[in-house]
């Protein structure tokens, strides 16, 4: 049983090493492969800054809350684990603000300690009347990925540098099932309307005295596109562009200095830190995570391919849930392959 | 008098700030720091700097409050300011876990401190040994920085700066009107203070950069204090030790001490030991003195004896002092008019 994943960002590692860990047991001819033309650190995933926060809200999409709820539960049953420091996962507590009174997160009861902010710490943020602070989790993925890749290379997963055109391709190599983990450019193996870059771009900084998260929102121009900054192991990561529909991966002049600008404004001290890099990536934006089986006629073979791609600004977030949910496809494609203890069959 | 002059002996976080505060109250004084060692090597700098009071037996707890609230809300300013990173001053959010419910549950700085609340069930998880906790976010004051900023802003307003070992308050009579005796734990020589003791403190500071939240056993014997550079991971209170030097089986007890309330700590690398002694006093001692000798008066304002609350109190009680140079100037002015008449 050939497994192929698509993809080496947070969900293709993640996914293949949730399926590894379920079904190697059961099922002693599962071999998994990655298939990716872009590994840790050249990965988005590798670009964000690993934060665990779910958007403000979920939009009545309570199969995501629950997955961000299996992820973070996932983590910080890892945080005091030996892995912890290797897997790049630690606590980080902070602040969310906001011009306006706005309804609890679906994630307040999933982080620890969520309550509003006090008057006394709102004149930290002149300009915001309401705000929450809560103790969350980072997940830095330039640690993470290189974690993952160590964990499924010890599990004897191989690994292919190159960039897969088809799905088809893998099928007609012998690959029984495919996972699609392709994120930005899933597109380019099935054309999909409603995935959408939404553009990002970072500066990276020193600034070790910066403890906290801070994110700002402007409700009126949406997520990700107000000031944020997020302390990291080794550097600081200022953000705040979401630019929907924009696949340009270079950096803009223009969105440095709105950066650079508003985020000196929420911290003033960080006028005095060093410019240490700076990154745009593409979030692969979708209305809900695209995570579901389908199953294609090629000659007289069942192809199934799995998809798990669509997690906007969130994967980091919602990776493990997902991973689990796809294991769990995985297996009812065992189930109907009746693979469990079936000889191999005849091949296209 | 047109302009005093005043010796301020101690250059740690008290004399630098008390040099500072009289500055400002009293912009005709000349003001002059004298100390037998400057940052890095006070006992300021071996300190984690944390914005966590401790309680005097002997001073009443309202002036313990005033004192905290006066350096949380001076410090809270600066760590908003574009200095906050010069200034070493930083705000830092975290847990102070109990192994069992202590007798008060509000400590009596819980309204200065921000978002204090008692820790969720969710986040006493964490800690299997520990039944209780309280979640807060305060500041704290990283050494060297914040010694070098004071001494930038000293010198900037013109005061001078000396190394010198005083031994006796008297050497300085001649050359100033004033004294302000801040030399910690060196009061003990100095002024022959028998109610000052050590108590001894040894703490790690180690390269562990992914730790951003501090965490502090109520007992006081164990913290883990993250600031800008290095971690400074706790201690120990041996009261009445004057070593300064590091002793290798407390640092291993103080490490898997640490490591117990945070793993990951198993992983900091660059382990530096330090030693410091707490200047300790059942009470501070922020007072005014006329020493007397031979028909000769020297005024003296005391502002020592902070054992393990300094950086929590300082800029509170280098205020007290720094009024207290100007009650000494006032009467120094009015015996010197009466002596006109």
């Amino acid at each position: 049983m050939r497994v192929a994943i698509i993809g080496a960002g947070v969900i293709g590692l993640s996914s293949a090493l949730c399926i590894h860990e379920q079904f190697h047991g059961l099922l002693p001819s599962l071999e998994l492969e990655v298939h990716a033309d872009h590994f840790t650190p050249h990965t988005t995933s590798d670009g964000a800054a690993g934060l665990w926060q779910p958007y403000l809200s979920d939009h009545g999409n309570l199969q995501e809350t629950l997955w961000n709820k299996e992820t973070f539960d996932y983590l910080l049953g890892h945080l005091h684990s030996p892995a912890a420091k290797e897997m790049g996962l630690f606590l980080i507590s902070g602040y969310n603000l906001f011009t306006e009174p706005v309804p609890d997160p679906s994630w307040k009861n999933i982080v620890l300690g969520f309550r509003n902010l006090t008057p006394k710490e709102l004149e930290l943020f002149p300009g915001y009347s309401h705000g929450w602070f809560n103790t969350a989790l980072m997940l830095e993925g330039r640690s993470y990925l290189p974690w993952l890749t160590n964990r499924l290379m010890q599990r004897g997963v191989k690994f292919f540098h190159k960039k897969v055109e088809s799905f088809q391709e893998l099928f007609s190599q012998g690959v029984d099932v495919v996972l699609n983990c392709s994120g930005m450019r899933s597109g380019d193996l099935q054309p999909d309307p409603e995935l959408q870059p939404g553009r990002g771009q970072i500066i990276k900084v020193l600034a070790p005295w910066v403890k906290h998260f801070i994110i700002t929102h402007d409700l009126k121009s949406g997520i990700y596109n107000s000031p944020y900054v997020i302390p990291g192991s080794e550097f600081t990561v200022l953000g705040g562009v979401y630019q929907h529909g924009n696949w340009s991966e270079e950096n803009s002049a223009k969105d440095h200095k709105s950066i650079w600008d508003s985020c000196c404004r929420l911290l003033p001290a960080l006028q005095k830190a060093k410019i240490v890099g700076e990154w745009s990536g593409l979030r692969p934006a979708r209305r809900s995570v695209r995570l579901e089986r389908e199953s294609m006629r090629l000659g007289n073979i069942q192809a199934e391919v799995i998809h798990n791609y669509g997690h906007g600004g969130f994967g980091i977030t919602i990776h493990w849930g997902c991973a689990m949910a796809a294991a769990r496809l995985f297996g009812s494609i065992l189930q109907e392959k009746k693979q469990l203890a079936t000889p191999p069959g005849p091949r296209l | 008098m047109a302009s005093p002059k005043v010796a301020v002996v101690g250059a740690g976080v008290i004399g630098l700030s008390t040099a500072l505060c009289i500055t400002e109250t009293c912009p005709s004084c000349s003001v002059t720091v004298l100390s037998d060692q400057f940052s890095p090597n006070t006992t300021s700098d071996v300190a984690a700097g944390m914005l966590i009071p401790h309680t005097y037996p002997d001073t009443l707890i309202h002036r313990q409050k005033q004192w905290f609230k006066e350096t949380f809300t001076y410090l809270f300013a600066i760590s908003n300011s574009a200095e906050a990173s010069e200034a070493g001053i930083h705000l830092v959010s975290g847990w102070q876990v109990f192994k069992s419910t202590p007798r008060e549950e509000l400590p009596f700085w819980s309204d200065v401190v921000l978002g204090f609340r008692p820790m969720s069930e969710a986040e006493l998880q964490k800690f299997p040994q520990h039944r209780f906790g309280h979640a807060f976010t305060t500041l704290k004051c990283d050494c060297p920085p914040y010694l070098l900023w004071l001494e930038k802003r000293l010198k900037a307003g013109g005061t001078q700066m000396y190394t010198r070992k005083v031994t006796d308050l008297w050497e300085l009579h001649s050359e100033y009107d004033i004294v302000v005796n801040c030399t910690g734990m060196g009061a003990h020589e100095l002024v022959g203070d028998k109610q000052l003791f050590p108590v001894r403190g040894q703490v790690l500071k180690v390269h562990a950069p992914w730790v951003k939240q501090f965490i502090r056993d109520g007992d006081g014997l164990t913290y883990i204090y993250p600031g800008i550079h290095r971690v400074t991971l706790g201690g120990t209170r041996e009261k009445g030790s004057w070593s300064l030097s590091p002793d290798a089986g407390t640092t291993r007890d103080i490490f898997d001490r640490c490591c117990s309330l945070e793993p990951s700590l198993q992983g900091a690398q660059d382990i530096e030991v330090k030693v410091g002694l707490r200047p300790s006093r059942p009470g501070v001692r922020v007072q005014r003195e006329v020493l007397s000798q031979g028909g000769v008066k020297l005024p003296v304002v005391h502002n020592y004896g902070h054992g393990a609350g300094g950086f929590s109190v300082h800029r509170g009680t280098a205020k007290e002092a720094a009024h207290l140079v100007g009650e000494c100037i006032s009467a120094l002015q009015g015996s010197s008019s009466r002596a006109k008449l």
